[in-house]
């Protein structure tokens, strides 16, 4: 009878995943995480005060205390607040309670882009302590007072820290990942904080039966609502017309937009055809390198459109966006993920609205299901 | 494999899942390559991503056969399977070119080219023999290499220079024809030394199969 094997590290047994090197098993899922540990005898060198230049709404400053309340009884938190309602912030006062006594701080998020885009941030929050991003290419310094990090790279802290913020624990390739899950955990000393905009009854059954809590945060910190989404149920040809159209549209406005494609190959062929008619537009994806480029160019007003996959969908705020989303039925669109689509319209406390049009052949479940979703967020904060 | 054996495994595989060693998903092959491969490993989406790429040069009198190019799949196999020792990919580097070299080894004995000890120490195994014993394909270690140098950490200069490759102690007279086998070929400079220290020898070494060619440096010149 062959013994069932565990992988130590990410409590893999599924025997698909396990290898026999000379007669014994290796864990086969884990295997491409290997590398160096962080130190664990590392101590705070700066000083760990907040300064924030804004201040909180009423709401944030809420939710933030008990944050920090279940942080201070070492209890977990789930915190669903909707998109722009200013999630990184509500966290701001338990890593600088944690700091204070000395504790090992980190911000994991599933993309790499996003880890790139907080630095800035956090640095400036705590602008007296060091701040590091390890991420992919970039780990050759494991170490500082907070640590900005990809999932993937919790493997390097096990039992590490002593509160552990995850952002879009709902994103890939986070989202189903027993082995990203399984580094989360296991670099735990202390508490965590997850953070979505869409969690999963999965996720919300998860945090309480781990003896933690669910705050929920429906309104943006500019108060304003989310921009509920229109449905254009158009077949192919008059659903590119109608981009066209809105694209010079906003042109003429000056509004940035931004139009979704669910992959790769149909916002290639979408992007060639716009190309012809609206100029100052790109085409991001994730096979795009130079990706980081024409965002700062779109965000410096030098392209007004980009056609982009869902590598866009999180973490970007462009003041005025506009937003589309072509082939809306596509089965790639699911409620979270074009929930997550429209949050990116109406960010900015100087430009609080913005349109977002769901384009495609029929109304799906999913389609139906991110409006009522958003249409309820702004009910239940109390905008309709 | 007796016929009776032949049978009970294609049986027995027919009622099992099976799992692409790659990615790991179900493989839903056909009675056909159930029969023909006996015990599938790689899925048809895997299979379709190796690139067979097949060069011939000649570097000092002898014939390089390169299989693929250094990228897409194959390298992230070779990366997995000697650098993070996922050894079960052994299979799968190989799988198209089997038939090859079963081919060559009617005619020539294959010789794998060495690692060093210290290497095959770190890894817990020789991946070039491994590689060839994963398709049944005979070989015969007849070199061993005395440097430490790890050669990814040498830059293209210090690659040139000589890696202590000498012709293992051995009685055996050698009379076949001799084919090395290696993984990656970048600069030829590991094909040479060992082609030199089996030709010292008196043996005959009139060509080599190489899995990978690395045509990804600048001014990379086969000397």
């Amino acid at each position: 009878m062959e013994h069932l094997f565990i992988c130590p590290r990410c409590h893999n047994s599924d025997p698909k995943y396990i290898g026999y090197k000379n007669g014994i098993p290796y864990c086969r899922a884990c295997i491409s995480f290997q590398g160096k540990l962080a130190e664990t005898s590392y101590q705070i060198q700066g000083d760990p005060v907040l300064h924030l230049d804004y201040p909180l709404s009423k709401a944030q400053e809420e939710i933030s205390t008990q944050v920090l309340e279940h942080v201070k009884s070492g209890k977990n938190v789930l915190i669903h607040a909707v998109t722009g309602a200013g999630k990184t912030e509500l966290v701001y006062q338990s890593m600088e309670y944690i700091l204070k006594k000395g504790g090992h701080v980190g911000f994991a998020t599933p993309r790499k882009d996003v880890v790139i885009d907080l630095i800035p941030r956090v640095q400036e929050a705590f602008p007296k302590l060091s701040v590091i991003a390890v991420y992919g290419e970039h780990n050759s310094k494991l170490e500082a007072d907070i640590i900005l990090l990809t999932c993937h790279q919790l493997y390097r802290y096990p039992s590490y820290f002593d509160l552990l913020i995850m952002d879009e624990i709902d994103a890939f390739p986070y989202r189903g990942n027993e082995v990203l899950h399984a580094f989360f955990q296991n670099s735990i000393r202390g508490s965590y904080v997850l953070l979505s905009a869409t969690p999963s009854e999965k996720d919300i059954k998860e945090i309480k039966a781990d003896h933690g809590d669910v705050l929920e945060l429906f309104e943006r910190y500019h108060h304003h609502k989310l921009p509920e989404p229109v449905l254009l149920e158009k077949k192919r040809f008059s659903m590119i017309v109608t981009v066209i159209k809105k694209l010079l549209q906003y042109q003429k406005e000056n509004k940035p937009t931004f139009v979704f494609v669910p992959t790769i190959e149909l916002g290639e062929k979408l992007f060639s055809i716009l190309n012809l008619f609206v100029s100052h537009g790109s085409f991001v994806s994730s096979k795009e390198e130079r990706r980081r480029i024409d965002i700062e160019k779109f965000k410096a007003n030098e392209f007004h459109y980009l056609v982009t996959t869902s590598i866009l969908e999180r973490g970007v705020t462009v003041k005025n966006l506009q937003v589309i989303v072509t082939d809306a039925d596509h089965p790639l669109f699911d409620a979270s993920g074009l929930i997550q689509i429209a949050g990116r319209a109406g960010r900015k406390i100087d430009a609080p609205e913005g349109e977002v049009i769901f384009i495609g052949k029929e109304k799906t479940d999913e389609i139906q299901r991110a409006i009522t979703e958003i249409h309820r967020y702004n009910k239940k904060a109390g905008l309709l | 494999m007796r016929f009776n054996e032949r049978l009970l495994k294609f049986i027995d595989t027919t009622k099992k899942p099976v799992y692409c060693k790659s990615c790991f998903k179900g493989i839903k092959t056909s009675y056909f390559r159930n029969s023909v491969e006996l015990e599938p490993f790689l899925c048809d989406e895997c299979l379709s991503k190796i690139n067979p790429k097949i060069v011939i040069r000649k570097i000092e009198n002898i014939k390089v056969m390169t299989l693929s190019t250094y990228d897409g799949i194959m390298k992230q196999w070779l990366i997995d399977y000697k650098e993070k020792g996922d050894v079960e990919l052994a299979p799968c580097l190989l799988f198209l070119f089997f038939p090859l070299l079963r081919m060559i080894s009617k005619t020539h004995l294959l010789v794998p080219c060495p690692s060093s000890q210290k290497k095959i120490e770190e890894r817990g195994f020789d991946h070039l023999p491994l590689m060839l014993e994963s398709g049944n394909i005979p070989y015969r270690i007849l070199l061993e290499k005395k440097s430490e140098l790890n050669q990814k950490e040498q830059n293209m200069g210090s690659r040139f220079k000589e890696k202590g490759i000498v012709r293992k102690e051995s009685e055996v007279q050698i009379t076949n024809k001799v084919c090395l086998f290696d993984d990656v070929l970048t600069t030829g400079a590991t094909l040479k030394e060992s082609a030199r220290a089996l030709i010292n020898s008196g043996i005959n070494v009139d060509m080599a199969v190489v899995l990978l060619w690395n045509n990804s440096t600048d001014n990379l010149k086969l000397r």
